[in-house]
């Protein structure tokens, strides 16, 4: 068996596509922004060398503290919100019982395939100091109106809102496909056994899907620590940068200010910050599952 | 499959005996969630019929009236719609293809063959997935040149597959640890070769994933804006829906009408290709279960 | 300076009809042998503006050109906007001179995005420059570091261009270096405090000549449910323009002093105007989320009477009293007492910006790609005064504007000879560094969540950056 999954030219084959397309396009450019990183250079002429300058300059800007607490509280609250929600209404979408689940099914997907744009200058519109939101508090004599894009420290909770918002039905297709691959038997042996509806889901959805969520939970987190789009339309990273983000600021120093250099400095530093998260998730989940699986395949050995 | 979904459904009835009222609310709480979803569509398309003046200030988000057709006129007539439009297609088709086929193949080897660094180079790829765009894009532009693919259709499509590619190799990643290890298993003893055993039994299993990825992966394709500017912008053969929006944003004034017609031209395939094909997206997820279970 | 402003006003007291008919002073264009014809065209222009005489004499000059061109088409490619009224009418106008004068020349119309640069950057980056490009101040320099931008000192002289440049806008031709390396089309420009007169009145406000009677205004304005002034600060342009106004109140060279180095952030007038400026934000100047009100929100929000005040560019005098008419008007900025309002109407916020077509000096068709760049600013500036009403171009076209100049124009031009100093839009600014910061932080003061102090603070750490 080892020999037969071990066989060196399909995995030369498989492999060699998806590794030549990712080295071309992805690692050799990688490598040259973490080589810029360590140069004054404004994109065109020939780069200085300047060692750590740039991320000296960096770890002393106040805009990279905020850069990197904005990251934090956007990653927390879409990888909550959708991870949630996403469960929730997968959930109910797999009851064959539940009425119009089809059309359900299509409305929460909605959002995904509307371009970020659009999903931007919608929540904008509703979001706006003259917005739908303000006029439906306005009408119900509620005095909640704010300033929803304008605050200093808030803003940047809103705008986590309508990332959350955009892309949870992308979540809930995925823990929808990832429930059709479980086997219903499952589920049956879970009602012999006695177990109520959400509690079969507990034990059995949950568990069998963990590499789905520990998927969902990559792409949250880094998602948050990527962000850029959203601020760049809805509040243009403002007021006063307060709600940057590391990419916002690579963007904002790469190509208003020409400091190339010092904005790849920042986008490595959030590369590296994917990374350790990656990791540590990867780490998280392997303690529980690649044990058990090791110990699957050891006694498949024996036996 | 049919027996047991009829099982696993009384399983539920079981449940919603039990708490009623909650049950309703909760059922309540998913179509008010899911009319929140719907509401951008409802809203763009009135946004696309109104003027300035009526998006700003008289009626931002009520029926518009009188409908400004002239938005879409002029969206029809500052570009070649037609021409944008087979272009994102092709771009997007071709996208698709080349990172579906090769994530899928890449995760299946690192997943579940046997090798030395098989981790180590899953991670790696992974790395794809933490790199903005705009960090890259010179770079990237500048291997698209050494290849001589600049002014043709791959010089979008091989950047846009390496975008995605890390994304999808992970989430193939987890489809493929949960099959169980028995199925290449039986299929060795039974005589197949390893490449039998993919394409014939491991690639159905995970059609489920497939479908979830080809959609998503189109419309990343399909949206995608910013290196499509960089790379065809100047090229007005191969020109993408999403530069439309270019001829209506102005250095002080934008024609928001106009983008709203745009916006509503460049989704609105997407949205009805979606809609149609989501009851066969339905099938196939079903049919992938079907043969696992 | 005072030299530069009555060119200026004579140009624009020209072309208000006073003194129509010393159009071309001296007009030669791209190839020598058509400068003669062209040259009786621009007269023939100028004296009556017979435009069917003139388009005769460019057919006459095209016959010529064509010959002397091989016939072979050439295709360019340019790299500008096109999406409104101010960007279209020109572009098109210019193409259709263009398919005249040069029949072999054919143009590929990139347009602009709205993307700080990036895309531009990036194609100059990977050697894809277009042929002709808009660059701005910051481009121009971030270009010419890299030889990127053609220099265009010996085509400016040849095609005459610098003959028609008008004297007040030299400095917009040549960088530091003293070499031209794009031909500038907008000349001198203002920021204007425009207002709603009859908003004014139906409220029996005077227009405030000081910041109490401004605070007035806003007291009266806030509780009638009208906004005092509709601000666009989700640009940053416009947020320091609404610094420059009031900082301009106390030091003259307003943020042009604080980019050139020679005054600092931390100087007293600075810093008043900083304060002043709070103090004008909490009693509720600007809407309370200006910050995050785009253009088009704002300038609605002003033309259809729901915000009393509104800063721009004069280029906004066009829609403006297309929409308000004889309701709109622009006054002097306000200031701190009675004494500098009256010294303060003679420094103005705004200014000339060193930008324009540029030529990419690796182009194939490089020298013919810097006649068409002159050729084309050229188009730009007539279809500008003739279509846009828009005087403040930066040569003399010669041309007259289809119809009469709005009276806001008018008075502008009267006020003009008086106008002794400048400042510098954003774009025109020559350091970018300190160009983000001023931008951001003065949005920070806009929103009212920054205090003063926390303003002069990081505008004096991003001042020592600036050197760096």
């Amino acid at each position: 068996m080892k020999k037969y999954m071990g066989n060196k030219l399909a995995i030369l084959l498989f492999i060699a596509p998806a590794l030549a397309i990712f080295i071309l396009f992805d690692f050799i450019p990688i490598i040259q922004v973490f080589g810029y990183s360590f140069t004054d250079w404004n994109g065109l002429t020939t780069p200085d060398f300047t060692g750590l300058k740039n991320y000296i300059k960096l770890f002393g800007d106040k805009v990279f503290v905020t850069s990197n607490r904005n990251q934090i509280i956007f990653a927390i609250i879409i990888t909550v919100y959708q991870m949630l929600f996403a469960t929730i209404f997968a959930i109910t979408i797999s009851d064959k019982k539940m009425k119009g689940r089809k059309f359900l099914r299509v409305a929460y997907f909605i959002p995904v395939i509307l371009s970020v744009t659009v999903v931007c200058q919608l929540w904008g519109s509703i979001l706006d100091g003259n917005g739908l939101l303000n006029k439906l508090f306005e009408a119900s004599g509620s005095d909640f109106k704010q300033n929803w894009l304008g605050d200093r420290y808030k803003a940047i909770y809103v705008i986590a809102f309508v990332n959350a918002w955009q892309w949870m039905g992308y979540q809930f297709a995925l823990i929808v496909a990832g429930i059709k691959s479980i086997p219903s038997d499952y589920y049956e042996a879970a009602r012999i056994d006695g177990c109520s509806n959400v509690k079969a889901h507990m034990k059995i959805t949950i568990p069998l899907l963990a590499e789905t969520y520990k998927f969902c939970l990559i792409i949250s987190l880094t998602g948050g620590i990527k962000a850029f789009t959203e601020m760049n339309i809805l509040t243009g990273g403002g007021p006063n940068k307060s709600t940057y983000t590391l990419t916002y600021m690579m963007y904002n120093a790469a190509f208003k200010k020409s400091d190339y250099g010092y904005g790849l400095a920042a986008a490595t530093i959030m590369v590296l910050e994917c990374m350790v998260i990656m990791l540590l998730i990867n780490f998280i989940f392997r303690d529980k599952n690649e044990g058990k699986e090791e110990q699957k395949a050891r006694r498949k050995r024996n036996g | 499959m049919a027996n047991a979904a009829v099982k696993s459904a009384k399983v539920k009835s079981v449940e919603g005996g039990k708490n009623g009222a909650l049950h309703y609310v909760f059922i309540a709480f998913c179509w008010i969630y899911a009319a929140f979803s719907l509401y951008p569509l409802i809203w763009m398309l009135f946004y696309s019929f109104k003027n300035n003046q009526e998006i700003f200030v008289t009626n931002p988000f009520g029926f518009p009236w009188p409908l400004h057709f002239e938005n879409y006129v002029t969206a029809w007539t500052k570009y070649d719609v037609p021409l944008y439009f087979m272009n994102s297609l092709i771009v997007s088709i071709g996208t698709v293809t080349i990172t579906i086929a090769s994530a899928l193949l890449f995760s299946y080897a690192t997943s579940r063959m046997i090798w030395k660094g098989k981790t180590f180079t899953r991670l790696f790829v992974g790395l794809g997935m933490f790199i903005p765009v705009q960090a890259i894009m010179i770079p990237v532009v500048k291997v698209v040149q050494n290849f001589n693919m600049m002014g043709t259709r791959w010089s979008l499509i091989f950047p846009y597959v390496a975008i995605n590619l890390a994304f999808a190799c992970m989430v193939y990643y987890g489809f493929f640890k949960g099959i169980p290890m028995e199925l290449e298993e039986a299929a060795c003893m039974d005589g197949a070769n390893i490449f039998q055993t993919f394409f014939l039994i491991i690639e159905p299993l995970v059609r489920p994933a497939t479908v979830t990825l080809v959609i998503y992966i189109f419309l990343n394709a399909w949206n995608e804006f910013i290196l499509a500017n960089v790379v065809v912008g100047s090229i007005a053969e191969l020109k993408t829906l999403p530069l439309g929006v270019l001829f209506f944003q102005g250095e002080f004034t934008t024609d928001w009408g106009g983008m709203g017609a745009t916006m509503v031209i460049a989704s609105f395939p997407a949205i009805i290709v979606y809609t149609l094909f989501s009851e066969q997206v339905e099938n196939a997820m079903t049919i992938g279960g079907a043969v696992k279970g | 300076m005072k030299k530069k402003m009555l060119s200026t006003l004579m140009s624009l007291t020209m072309v208000a009809g006073l003194l129509a008919g010393c159009g071309g002073s001296s007009s030669t264009t791209t190839s020598n042998d058509t400068a003669a014809s062209t040259e009786e065209a621009s007269e023939a222009t100028a004296e009556e503006s017979v435009e069917e005489t003139a388009e005769a004499e460019t057919a006459e000059s095209t016959e010529e050109k064509a010959e002397a061109a091989d016939g072979e088409k050439v295709t360019l490619s340019i790299y500008t906007q096109y999406a409104d009224d101010d960007t279209k009418v020109p572009y098109d106008y210019a193409v259709e001179q263009l398919a005249e004068a040069y029949p072999n020349v054919e143009l590929n119309l990139i347009v602009q995005a709205q993307d700080d640069g990036q895309t531009l950057k990036t194609l100059a980056a990977t050697g894809q420059l277009p042929d002709i490009y808009q660059a701005s101040t910051d481009l121009i320099n971030t270009f010419r570091e890299s030889n990127q931008i053609m220099v265009l000192n010996d085509v400016a002289q040849s095609t005459g261009f610098l003959d028609k440049l008008y004297d007040a806008n030299k400095d917009l031709a040549y960088a530091e270096d003293g070499n031209i390396y794009a031909f500038p089309f907008s000349g001198q420009e203002y920021v204007l405090w425009y207002y709603n007169k009859a908003l004014f009145e139906e409220n029996g406000l005077e227009v405030p000549q000081t910041y109490d009677d401004l605070k007035n205004c806003i007291d009266t304005f806030t509780a009638a449910g009208i906004t005092p002034l509709a601000l666009f600060g989700q640009e940053g342009w416009n947020t320091a323009a609404a610094y420059d106004v009031i900082a301009t109140r106390y030091a003259e060279g307003g943020i042009k002093a604080l980019d050139e180095q020679s005054a600092n952030i931390t100087d007293q007038g600075y810093v008043d105007a900083a304060k002043m400026m709070e103090e004008l934000v909490a009693a509720g100047l600007y809407q309370s989320d200006a910050t995050t009100t785009n253009y088009d929100q704002a300038s609605e929000m002003f033309l259809s009477g729901q915000a009393a005040m509104f800063i721009n560019g004069q280029w906004y005098i066009e829609d403006a009293t297309a929409k308000l008419g004889d309701d709109v008007d622009w006054m002097f900025y306000p200031a701190a007492d009675a004494a500098s309002y009256e010294a303060g109407k003679s420094a103005f916020s705004g200014g000339g910006s060193a930008s324009g077509f540029a030529v990419n000096p690796d182009s194939e068709n490089a020298e013919l790609a810097a006649e068409v760049a002159e050729f084309i600013t050229e188009k730009y500036c007539e279809a500008k005064v003739m279509y846009r009403h828009n005087p403040l171009v930066a040569i003399d076209t010669g041309k007259e504007p289809d119809s009469e100049y709005p009276a806001m124009m008018k008075k502008l031009s009267d006020t003009l000879p008086s106008i002794t100093s400048t400042t510098k839009f954003t774009w025109g600014l020559t350091n970018s560094t300190f160009n983000d910061g001023i931008q951001s932080e003065t949005q920070g003061l806009v929103s009212g969540q920054f205090s003063a102090d926390e303003f002069i603070e990081d505008m004096t750490d991003i001042m020592e950056d600036m050197n760096d």
